[in-house]
């Protein structure tokens, strides 16, 4: 079998070589390539295989110690370039602020990087001064002007999502679109001292300081981010924050190490540090947690899982649950006809068995939804009517409408939704059929559905919206805050009335009028408008292994979550 | 033989040409622009404009294409929209993991198919030859991730033995290995037994039976060494066909290789990365099949002299 | 390559093995002289007695008996096709009817394979899935030889600049790994059914254009196709009306053995989303569909699995006897 040998030292040689002209722009191209055809001996002869080349940072961390869980595959951790993955911004930097969750459930906003502030009686300025002392984990301290930063970079990295964050601040689209270099020079931000500074608003905004909070505001280090140009979020060792975690190494693809910031002004971490692993399948999940190589499992990353943890026995003592302060919707667009009538769409919402639909999808892990703001959000209104399912009005409804004989309708899905949001679809198609709506399920990619769905032009998605900050607005503005968003989403909603004053609800300056406004705007635009049809929103569950102490569900039920205060025995 | 080689690779240049064309102009009939399904839910018209015009996506498509092959003369395969990182970068991190699972497989794939080609070639049209045939065709007829799926049920969840996933360890690879290496098993294995009962049948065999010569003799000592022959140069060729072809066993498995990446270059509309995976692929093929006719003309004393 | 696992005939046995088979066989059938080997002569007596065969059923029955195995494949394939075929009076229940109150409930006598994650019978909807797993096993094959075999005839007859512009696509086509290929067409035409027609014929055309190529090349200097074409019979007469009949045992061995490719590819395509669609169904996507329960409910994803496994390893039984009964020897005799 000398034969064999020679096939495969050639195709290594042949790999490498490869490699070697083809990573010839690439900074790791030369130990990459060596790697390439050394692995691949080490395969042949069958001894440890220990992958080098690819992984950024400290490739040597002993994890033994540390909290092992599986969370999302971020494609950058840069707080301001990614508005899906968390985890790195939260717990490797601070905001100005942050949201406690009370016991009772409630949240509320609390002091963090800055120690206190004020807020002047017009509503525009906020004075913040900062705790002294804090450092960033490479030494550095913290001061007005990375504040400075953070808010200018927002607006003018080339790459950043979270803008809305700052755009609220006077002078911020001049900054935005190059008329200014800093929100300093356009009367936005006054630097008082290193530690103290003020930021003017363009118009009262009753959510800025629930804004600060989200990790898009995490706070930045001028000097190391300006110097990492493009490798900020990318390369752990210029991703530098004041968190309780140092972001030590990322082996793209696979996992993510974080250790503990020892030295953290907030407090050394529970924990030594954290294993984050990327694991894109269900069942494996579920193995790699059986088999102890996990210590936390998020059943809303693993749906299917879920009911085999809760009906057994060795594990429904492990699982912590909190809400997941987010609605489920199916979207009506008003263009498309017959749905531009309001009777129709109430049909399209009385038709729909939604609890039954939550227990099968669900488990029945979940409450049902009215409106636009689901449970756990401030504004949440418990005492709106429910919308009944109740198929024989909707009929009538139907041919009121003029349509007894139902119609036909088309329902959008991507063909990279989650098998449960294609179940979903096809329940409801089932469901719509019984009122003699004859719905074709429509599978498209899901750039084709982006694409078509911000012209305003899908038919009926279904979806979901989760809070960033625990504020009215982010739901209702979204969506409903000018005909611009409703079309994005397709719902090209036509009250213009209901919009406008959506968008004056912003200004609101009284806590109490403010939520009473935006709960009777809800009623409007949902119940008497029938704009969209609500389903429910979740539970999120968690199952966590007996050694970890001191886990908590974020307030907002997000995947990511803090782990400053988690703790594992091993 | 060296102009032969010459004349193979330079027939090679057009054909990758044609590939990257091909596929340059496939996805970019697509409609949907990459930005927006990055952010999906969160995307704000404005900022998809702002980041498309900084990846040159606001330029257009003839324009796009010409600057991606003056990048690629200088080996350059752009920047990953969604990854935020060099393609050449990301190739080159995923590469050993997918060379490790070929070899492995490829290593499965002859343990399994050749002596089951021999065996059944010498117990041609027997319940042993229906047997091992058998044996060697259910890999490829099974469905790899359904494979993958009761493998990891079994091996790993119930037993054990194995990690489930990932690419840690040496024995991460043993479950993804017998599945594509089984799956490639029933060609190795035709091709060794249609060679062997070919071979069987010519002349200089036939003589050794005559001499008494015993059975396990005649195999091993003649018929074996020239039915390889075809065997071993289609293994260059299929080396080159498992590194593009593990796309669902490092899916499944989660193995951070070349297929995972492509795989989740198309979905998520990541051109450069797309096309850089593919054109890679491509060389690797393109190359495999030069080394199985180089292989084939230099073991083959028929082909040489001619 | 292997994920499609699509049977290379180039290397299998076209290409340059099949240069060797040409000339080893060309070599016996002048020289019928040389000593026989009991094998040869079971093949002669075989093709004998086809021969004397009369009806096409008793070739059928002599055919069977000397590969059982191919037998009982073809066998099970005939009832997958009545089965499907029949679906509406087999199935016993309407595959599409949702019950939510009965999901996921394993094996019993009124759901034999269990119900889905919709509650929907998984026999039925299986029954109804073979029809797509058989369509899509059957048409992409049909549809690639067909387009191979006409390109293949114009390359190996025609020759020149038609030889060089269909050999270098072909080259083009086969370098592309082809998962990704179709993957890449199903995106840029949508998913759906009959973007998988054309995307797997799109990807596996080149083998057999390759194959018919070089057996055209060798037809091409026969004496008969020479008399023809000094009679003045046209070109395009001669590929179809004299060329083609003769490769045809190699077309039918192509269409067998490259029928579970198919299947295994429309799985694949299924599998990662972007082949059959909901509420259309096939196996492949029940798999997808069913993987997740794959643990709680294990039915629901291993028969359709086995369903894909049976239904393809029967071609590949049948398409190996099919081969060694069409081997180019046999037919020369």
């Amino acid at each position: 079998m000398k034969k064999h040998a020679v096939l495969i030292l050639l195709c290594a040689a042949l790999g490498s070589g490869l490699l070697a002209g083809c990573g010839s722009s690439a900074g790791s191209s030369t130990s990459t390539s060596s790697s390439g055809s050394s692995a691949s001996a080490e395969a042949a002869t069958g001894t440890s295989t220990e992958a080098a080349g690819e992984t950024l940072g400290d490739a040597n961390i002993d994890t033994t110690t540390f909290l092992k869980f599986a969370d999302d595959n971020p494609n950058i951790v840069d707080p301001q370039c990614t508005s899906d993955y968390y985890t790195i911004p939260m717990n490797c930097f601070d905001r100005l602020l942050e949201v406690k969750v009370n016991d009772d459930g409630t949240s509320e906003i609390v002091p963090s990087l800055a120690k206190s502030y004020e807020v002047s009686d017009d509503g525009l300025t906020y004075t913040f001064h900062l705790n002294e002392g804090v450092k960033y984990s490479n030494g550095a301290d913290l001061t007005s002007s990375d504040v400075l930063y953070t808010f200018n970079r927002l607006l003018t990295y080339p790459k950043a999502v979270n803008n809305d964050i700052a755009e609220g601040i006077k002078g911020a689209d001049q900054v935005e679109n190059g008329e200014a270099s800093s929100l300093e020079d356009v009367g936005g931000f006054t630097t008082i001292d290193d530690l103290d500074f003020s930021i003017t608003l363009s118009q009262p905004n009753a959510s800025f300081l629930a804004q600060l909070t989200v990790p898009g505001a995490s706070i930045l280090d001028e000097d190391t981010t300006e110097a990492a140009g493009d490798q900020f979020g990318i390369d752990p060792s210029v991703t530098i924050g004041t968190g309780p975690f140092i972001f030590s190494s990322w082996t793209f693809n696979s996992e993510l190490i974080l250790t503990a910031n020892k030295n953290c002004w907030s407090g050394a971490p529970a924990c030594d540090g954290l294993d984050i692993k990327v694991v894109p399948d269900e069942e494996t999940q579920r193995m790699m947690f059986e088999n102890g190589e996990l210590d936390i499992l998020d059943l809303d990353n693993t749906p299917s899982q879920a009911d085999y943890f809760l009906g057994s026995d060795k594990y429904k003592d492990e699982i912590i649950e909190g809400p997941r302060v987010g609605i489920y919707y199916i979207s009506l667009n008003e263009d498309i006809e017959p749905m531009g009538n309001v009777e129709v769409r109430k049909a399209m919402q009385e038709s729909l068995d939604r609890q039954s639909i939550l227990d099968a999808l669900y488990g029945g892990r979940g409450q049902l939804e009215n409106g636009i703001l689901p449970h756990g959000l401030v504004g949440y209104n418990e005492n709106l009517p429910e919308i009944p399912y109740d198929v024989e009005d909707a009929k009538k409804l139907l041919a009121d409408a003029g349509y007894a004989n139902g119609f036909d309708l088309e329902l959008d899905v991507s063909s990279d939704d989650s098998q449960t949001s294609q179940d979903l679809m096809q329940i409801v198609a089932s469901m719509w059929g019984e009122i003699g709506i004859n719905c074709t399920i429509n599978t498209m990619d899901d750039a084709t559905l982006q694409d078509t769905k911000h012209a305003g032009e899908l038919s009926c998605y279904s979806s979901s919206w989760s809070a960033d900050y625990n504020d009215p607005d982010n739901f209702m503005y979204t969506f409903f805050g000018d005909a611009a968003n409703a079309k994005f989403r397709s719902l090209n909603y036509k009250n213009t009335d209901a919009m406008a004053r959506v968008t004056a609800a912003r200004a609101i300056t009284d806590p109490d009028k403010r939520i009473a406004e935006y709960q009777d705007l809800e009623k409007t635009i949902i119940q008497d408008d029938a704009a969209w049809v609500p389903l429910f929103s979740k539970e999120h569950l968690y199952v966590v292994s007996p050694a970890v102490s001191g886990f908590k569900v974020s307030w907002n039920g997000w995947s990511n979550n803090y782990y400053h205060n988690v703790s594992v025995t091993r | 033989m060296a102009k032969k080689i010459i004349n193979r690779v330079l027939v090679s240049i057009p054909v990758l040409i044609g590939v990257i064309f091909i596929i340059y102009v496939m996805l970019n009939i697509i409609p949907g622009n990459p930005i927006e399904v990055m952010m999906a839910e969160h995307a704000r018209q404005d900022v998809i404009d702002r980041i498309s015009a900084y990846y040159g996506l606001d330029k257009p498509v003839w324009e796009q294409f010409l600057i991606y092959m003056k990048n690629l003369l200088h080996g350059d395969l752009g920047v990953s929209y969604k990854l935020n990182r060099s393609v050449n970068s990301l190739i080159a991190d995923a590469f050993p993991y997918t060379l490790k699972l070929a070899i492995a497989a490829a290593i499965v794939s002859w343990l399994i198919g050749i002596p089951a080609g021999i065996l059944s070639a010498i117990h041609e049209n027997t319940i042993v030859d229906r047997l091992f045939m058998g044996f060697s065709l259910l890999g490829v007829s099974m469905p790899v991730f359904w494979a993958a799926l009761i493998f990891q049920y079994i091996f790993a969840y119930r037993l054990a033995w194995v990690p489930v996933s990932g690419a840690d360890t040496w024995q991460s690879y043993i479950l993804p290995a017998i599945v594509l290496g089984w799956s490639s098993a029933g060609t190795i294995a035709r091709l060794t037994r249609s060679n062997l009962l070919e071979v069987l049948e010519e002349d200089y065999i036939r003589t050794a039976w005559a001499k008494g010569l015993s059975q396990a003799g005649v195999i091993l000592h003649h018929a074996f060494k020239n039915a390889l022959l075809p065997v071993i140069t289609m293994m260059a060729i299929q080396v080159a066909s498992l590194l593009s072809g593990a796309v669902i066993t490092e899916t499944v498995f989660a193995i951070p290789g070349i297929g995972r990446l492509a795989v989740d270059a198309i979905t998520n509309r990541d051109m450069p990365l797309l096309q850089g995976t593919v054109i890679f692929t491509t060389i690797l093929i393109i190359a495999g099949n030069l080394i199985a006719d180089i292989l084939y003309s230099v073991i083959d004393p028929r082909i040489r002299e001619k | 390559m292997s994920d499609l696992k699509h049977f290379r005939p180039d290397t299998a046995f076209g290409g340059k093995n099949e240069k060797r088979d040409l000339t080893s066989s060309a070599k016996k059938a002048q020289d019928p002289d040389a000593k026989l080997s009991a094998k040869d002569k079971k093949r002669i007596q075989l093709a004998a007695d086809l021969g004397e065969a009369e009806t096409g059923w008793d070739k059928f029955k002599i055919l069977c008996s000397e590969n059982k195995l191919a037998a009982a494949s073809a066998v099970i394939i005939l009832v997958i096709a009545l089965m499907a075929i029949f679906a509406p009076v087999v199935a016993p229940y309407d595959p599409t009817k949702q019950d939510l109150l009965h999901r996921l409930e394993g094996m019993s006598a009124a759901h034999i394979f269990g119900t889905d994650q919709l509650g929907r019978d998984v026999f039925s909807r299986m029954i109804y899935g073979a029809r797509v797993s058989l369509v899509i096993g059957l048409l992409p094959t049909f549809l690639s030889l067909a387009l191979g075999t006409v390109l293949g005839l114009i390359s190996g007859y025609l020759g020149k600049a038609a030889d060089f512009v269909i050999m270098r696509l072909a080259d083009i086509t086969m370098a592309f790994p082809s998962l990704l290929l179709a993957m890449v067409v199903m995106y840029t035409l949508g998913a759906g059914i009959v973007n998988i027609f054309l995307a797997l014929t799109f990807v596996s055309w080149a083998g057999t254009a390759r194959v018919i190529r070089s057996q055209t090349l060798s037809l091409r200097e026969m004496e008969y196709i020479e008399a023809a074409r000094s009679m003045g019979v046209s070109k395009w007469r001669i590929m179809f009306q004299h060329i083609l009949p003769n490769c045809l045992p190699n077309l039918i061995v192509l269409f067998t053995l490259n029928i579970p490719g198919s299947i295994l590819s429309e799985s694949s395509l299924s599998f990662l989303g972007i082949g059959a669609q909901p509420p259309m169904t096939s196996w492949g996507l029940m798999v997808s569909d069913g993987k997740q329960y794959l643990f709680t409910d294990p039915v629901v994803a291993i028969a359709p699995g086995v369903a894909i496994l049976i239904l393809a390893l029967a071609f590949n039984f049948l398409g190996d006897g099919v081969r060694d009964v069409l081997d180019p020897y046999l037919n020369k005799q």
